[in-house]
């Protein structure tokens, strides 16, 4: 495999998180800003409490809450709970309001995160770290590949955290809009002339509850190949892969057609094995699909978080497209989620993205990646 | 065989109707292809459905057939090829180089997360990977798959196909470490000892009370080294033997490290040496929910009890206890490896016998092959 950016990457799964935590936020010279959701998701407050423990007293918060058209009472009160309980662990905090979607229905949420996150004030920090546990994917994602660019360029630290609990995740019930299209700042060359002729290679995330979703993506990418990313291992659940497969058996049979060579596992709780699976994928279809129109990789983050960031990560480094169907509203029975999130350990999982555990910015090492094919 | 014909058969062993027969054929067909038909024992002509209706067979009630097929629809776990694939390459990225690091980082007294931007660290890792060895225990570590995944990584003069190593091999090991450092000094810093399952512990490490005496994988490595005489001569002083296993029972993760404590206490108190640092890990750990047991298999368990023949209670099974229903060492697992059915997991899955002198002939679902007679 040629050189991966984060082929040699920092990063920290469960106890390994919490440790890591206590003993680099526990630096007097630390200067810390939590980006994160403020939402009804339990996962709201996780990694707060973490920052506010180790980094008390040079932590700031800013929280966004993702507004969705009308929303259901208790989500609100339960948003209401989190944001109150966030203002509490990081006193030092803005808490902004942002419409996912414009008056006119589009999906604006993505865009508009970036261009608040772009009037933030970093140049007193050490380190930045953004929490995807209760952001959706839509407003995460931009929010982070305008970071890495800041932070690049000033020299911070940008950390990724994840409270993963894939549970929590199988409990909240999504109404999606009927429009797939390309998260902002992550088109990969959708929709260019250029890679009209380009191969097209999809790789859906499964996960309970998405068919509609998958559905109308595929419908949008018109693939030519498919290649399911099922999670495993998966501790808890060694049989998961198994009904996921019976979940998707329609799709499986008739609508993908999927080899079972063509099936992709991931660790679901190591980001950094998606990502390397991805990038090595890409690196065998580029060569064959050099000389014939070239090759396109679509992806579709719609499972579980730490997935994601592995996906959010292949983006970054190869501009792939990431193609989803944005929420227009969450459902959840509480008492289940409750059960839910009372009954299982949430997992802490950090990516360190860039800054001082590297090669400074523009050293040979650096380099290597950045001329790699 | 044409599919649908041997469906149908199925469908009268197990009198299913019309609707049910649609259900249970898109799922047996769909798993057929992605899971179940990668067995490696299964033959042309008798795959998974031909082996499913033979095993039904052998139950004579129609209740009972009901009982067996809803186990295998609901509980059975098969670990097909390609996921025991990525266990394989999960080993380098998520267990070896974590293990190195730590030691990089410790020995060049800086953090881990700092390892990778400090030149001398990160050149003490390089080397450090050199000075590692990878043995495979048995044919299961499938080391062809971990040479591939990791060609640019580990050389090929890393990496031991036989688990017994002489004299000869050792001085050929150590001389291809100094010549690729050119440091006429060096040696080895890790051992990683590979399997791909454990589920009991016993092939590992066990007391032989008849024999008053340690056995198992890890004594006859321990045995090999000193015999060879290369223990002060071709390990540094603080090297670290590293026992890697795929795929881990909840129960195994407990008992290795109990024994291998028992043995260093034992040998400690005879006066006589035992590995000074060992470190376990597990690519997948099944929860400890996962053997069966009366409380939420009690039906089942009651095929496992009255359909036994126990001609399969060879010399070696009784290693692992006098009754083999529920497996060597009684762990009673619902588990089938893509190239083998362990034979911790119920006999009623994998057993073959005759059903000589009136004993009930027991039908495999996944013959085993014996690799102990």
């Amino acid at each position: 495999m040629t050189n991966l950016r984060w082929g040699r990457c920092i990063y920290h799964l469960g106890q390994h998180t919490d440790k890591f935590l206590r003993e680099y936020l526990s630096q007097p010279d630390r200067r810390v800003l939590l980006v994160a959701g403020a939402g009804f998701d339990p996962r709201s407050t996780a990694v707060a409490r973490h920052i506010a423990q180790y980094a008390d007293g040079r932590a700031r918060g800013y929280f966004v809450r993702e507004e969705r058209p009308r929303p259901d009472a208790e989500l609100v009160a339960r948003g209401d709970q989190n944001e109150e309980a966030l203002r509490r662990l990081l006193p030092d905090c803005s808490v902004i309001r942002l419409d996912v979607f414009a008056a006119d229905n589009a999906v604006v949420g993505g865009r508009t995160a970036v261009g608040l996150v772009s009037d933030l004030a970093i140049d007193d920090l050490t380190d930045l770290f953004v929490d995807f546990s209760a952001l959706s994917i839509g407003v995460a994602f931009p929010i982070v590949r305008y970071l890495l660019t800041v932070t690049e360029r000033q020299g911070l630290n940008l950390h990724l955290l994840v409270a993963e609990n894939p549970g929590t995740d199988a409990e909240i019930r999504s109404t999606p809009t009927d429009v797939a299209d390309a998260v902002h700042g992550f088109k990969g060359g959708w929709g260019l002339d250029a890679r009209s002729r380009a191969a097209r290679l999809w790789m859906p995330q499964l996960a309970r509850g998405k068919r509609p979703v998958l559905e109308r993506i595929r419908q949008r990418v018109q693939p030519h190949a498919f290649c399911p990313i099922l999670p495993f291992p998966a501790d808890d659940d060694p049989r998961l892969p198994d009904r996921l497969i019976e979940h998707y058996s329609e799709e499986f049979e008739n609508t993908w057609r999927v080899d079972s060579r063509d099936i992709v596992y991931a660790s679901q709780r190591s980001p950094l094995d998606l990502y390397r699976t991805i990038l090595r994928m890409d690196d065998s279809r580029k060569r064959v699909f050099a000389d014939i129109g070239g090759s396109q990789i679509i992806l579709s983050p719609v499972g579980s978080k730490a997935l994601a960031v592995g996906a959010l990560m292949a983006a970054l480094e190869r501009d792939f497209t990431i193609m989803y169907v944005e929420t227009l509203s969450y459902s959840v029975n509480f008492a289940h989620l409750d059960a839910v999130w009372g009954a299982q350990t949430a997992e802490l999982v950090h990516v360190w993205l860039s800054g001082e555990a590297y090669a400074p910015h523009g050293s040979r090492e650096d380099a290597e990646w950045k001329n790699s094919p | 065989m044409n599919q649908e014909f041997i469906l149908g058969k199925l469908s009268e062993i197990m009198k299913w109707g019309t609707d049910q027969s649609r259900r249970e054929f898109a799922w047996l067909d769909l798993m057929s292809k992605m899971k179940y038909d990668g067995y490696q024992d299964f033959r042309a002509g008798a795959r998974f459905v031909e082996s499913l209706a033979d095993w039904l067979q052998q139950f004579p009630t129609l209740a009972e057939r009901e009982t067996a097929y809803g186990f295998v629809r609901k509980y059975l776990v098969y670990v097909s090829p390609g996921e025991m694939n990525h266990l394989v390459e999960l080993f380098f990225p998520e267990t070896v180089q974590w293990r190195l690091m730590q030691k990089a980082a410790a020995q060049s007294d800086v953090p881990i997360y700092r390892l990778w931007a400090n030149t001398k660290a990160a050149a003490l890792y390089d080397r450090l990977l050199r000075q590692t060895l990878f043995i495979e225990l048995s044919d299961g570590a499938r080391i062809d798959v971990f040479r591939r995944a990791n060609a640019g990584l580990v050389s090929n003069e890393q990496v031991v196909t036989a688990p017994r190593i002489n004299k000869a091999k050792w001085d050929d090991l150590l001389k291809d470490l100094q010549d690729d450092l050119k440091d006429p000094e060096a040696q080895f810093a890790f051992v990683f000892l590979v399997d791909d399952f454990i589920a009991s512990g016993t092939t590992l490490l066990r007391w032989e009370k008849d024999k008053n005496r340690w056995n198992g994988k890890m004594l006859r490595f321990w045995d090999d080294v000193e015999e060879a005489g290369v223990a002060g001569t071709h390990f540094e002083p603080t090297w670290v033997l590293c026992v890697h296993h795929y795929l881990a029972t909840h129960r195994a993760r407990e008992t290795a490290e109990q024994r291998h404590a028992g043995v260093l206490k034992e040998r400690r108190d005879a006066g006589q040496d035992w590995f000074e640092r060992v470190k376990f890990s597990y690519g997948m750990v099944l929860p400890e929910s996962f053997p069966v047991d009366q409380a939420h298999h009690g039906e089942f368990l009651k095929l496992v009890e009255n359909y036994y023949d126990d001609v399969i209670e060879t010399k070696h099974m009784k290693l692992g206890g006098e009754d083999a229903r529920l497996g060597f060492g009684k762990c009673a697992l619902p588990l089938v490896l893509e190239h083998n059915t362990p034979n911790n997991s119920l006999s009623l899955l994998w057993a073959d016998t005759p059903g000589e002198k009136g004993k009930h002939s027991m039908r495999p679902l996944f013959r085993r092959r014996q690799r102990h007679t």
